[in-house]
């Protein structure tokens, strides 16, 4: 069990998906949530987390914030 | 607090006073620290990046207050302090991979207190109540979240209660059917009736303590539904009402609630009929396991008595005054202050899978 919240903050972010390579999907409008599909933008942004050997990433709908926690249950207990 | 923060300062002078602060209020100063750091970082320049540490601040100061208090009411629960860790802007796409850590976004133009509702979440989610929560349906664990952070907010940060409650929380129980919003409804209810900690959370930890390292199991899931079920009833419970079973008799739980509160009882009998209750009928026939003994704070001392006369069966593991409402029989409520002790058996069962 963790108690450290890993974070990124705007000053860093556009250069965090440069290094990872996801910064001209991101303003060209083609990353999608991993849960709802939905475009991920600047304004919805909610998290970055690995899964199967790729970074996704999540939108702040309510229900995609509870689907990422009961995906990081799932992990922890694999 | 301000008078304790004006002696601290007077005593030993500014430097000295605010390491002793730094020591003796962490939590208030992060607050402190992240409210400067906001106020300073619209001045931009050589402010700007100052957003950055507040932000930090504010999360651990405001989180860990929570879970501070919390702690002191459930020692037992996993509730180390809070740490928010940025990632480097330059981290690669396989370090992120190798750790396998989830990243929150925390926003510069923030006007909604969204880096807080989000952060709040995810400790909630992630850290507190670990091994409650890892034997509990996805509905249960979610309801259990939501209610915990709804605690947290409308405790740390008020002014945010109602933009958390429409955009968050609202959105989550939005069906009031599903198994998600029955069960905060059944918490919230429990709550009122001052059982959340008292007993729910008290339970849920011992059951979990005795099956963990096993793997997850229906019958779990089932006996928690259950247990809620039960401790709904017994806040729903009028006051004289004696139909109501306080006993919770089940494969994994076996736990009873005993209500010190006939005065006739006492003034007849003594304390008597309640030793020879828990001696006979609770430990020796029903094989009770956990027993919440509840009485106004003005039976505490024949409560503690009770408890002494039962010491070679049950021990002691909780004693806490706490507020809870009392059904009368014209359908009003009323708070009342109680006397809550937890005894539990010497010899409690583990269960483990082959």
């Amino acid at each position: 069990m963790s108690n450290t919240i890993k974070a990124v903050h705007d000053d860093d972010l556009l250069g965090l998906l440069e290094s990872l390579e996801l910064l001209n999907k991101f303003n060209a409008g083609k990353l999608k949530c991993a849960f709802c599909d939905e475009t991920i933008s600047h304004e919805n942004l909610h998290s970055l987390y690995p899964d199967g050997g790729t970074i996704k990433l999540v939108c702040n709908k309510p229900s995609c914030v509870s689907a990422l926690m009961a995906k990081l249950e799932e992990k922890r207990y694999e | 607090m301000s008078e304790a923060i004006a002696f601290v300062l007077g005593t030993f002078g500014t430097g000295l006073g605010i390491i002793l602060l730094l020591f003796l209020y962490p939590d208030k100063v992060q607050q402190w620290g992240a409210m400067i750091g906001y106020t300073l970082s619209k001045f931009g320049g050589i402010f700007k990046s100052l957003h950055k540490t507040a932000v930090r601040l504010d999360l651990q100061g405001y989180i860990n207050d929570y879970v501070g208090q919390f702690s002191k009411d459930l020692p037992f629960l996993e509730s180390k302090k809070v740490k928010v860790e940025f990632i480097d802007q330059s981290a690669t796409r396989k370090s992120l991979l190798e750790d396998g850590s989830v990243i929150l976004r925390l926003r510069k133009d923030d006007s909604d207190e969204l880096n807080f509702v989000h952060g709040a979440y995810m400790f909630v989610s992630t850290s507190l109540l670990y091994r409650v929560k890892r034997y509990i349906s996805q509905s249960q664990r979610d309801a259990l979240d939501l209610y915990i952070t709804t605690q947290l907010i409308e405790k740390e940060k008020p002014s945010i209660r109602d933009h958390f409650l429409e955009e968050y929380l609202h959105p989550n129980l939005k069906d009031p059917k599903s198994e998600r919003s029955l069960n905060y409804k059944n918490i919230s209810t429990i709550d009122d009736g001052g059982l959340f900690h008292a007993v729910l959370l008290e339970e849920l930890e011992f059951l979990g303590s005795k099956v963990f390292g096993n793997n997850k199991d229906d019958r779990i899931i089932l006996e928690v539904r259950g247990l809620m079920e039960f401790l709904v009833k017994v806040t729903q419970r009028k006051v004289g009402q004696e139909d109501t079973d306080l006993n919770f008799e089940r494969e994994f739980c076996r736990s009873a609630i005993l209500i010190v509160g006939k005065a006739t009882t006492i003034l007849t009998y003594d304390k008597t009929p309640y030793v020879n209750y828990i001696r006979d009928i609770l430990f020796k026939k029903n094989k009770i396991e956990t027993i919440y003994i509840l009485g106004g704070v003005e039976k505490k001392d024949i409560i503690d008595d009770v408890c002494n006369q039962v010491s070679g069966l049950y021990q002691v593991i909780r004693k806490r005054n706490i507020k809870n409402n009392l059904n009368r029989e014209d359908g009003t409520k009323k708070k009342v202050d109680t006397y809550c002790v937890v005894l539990r058996q010497f010899e409690t069962r583990l269960y483990q899978q082959n």
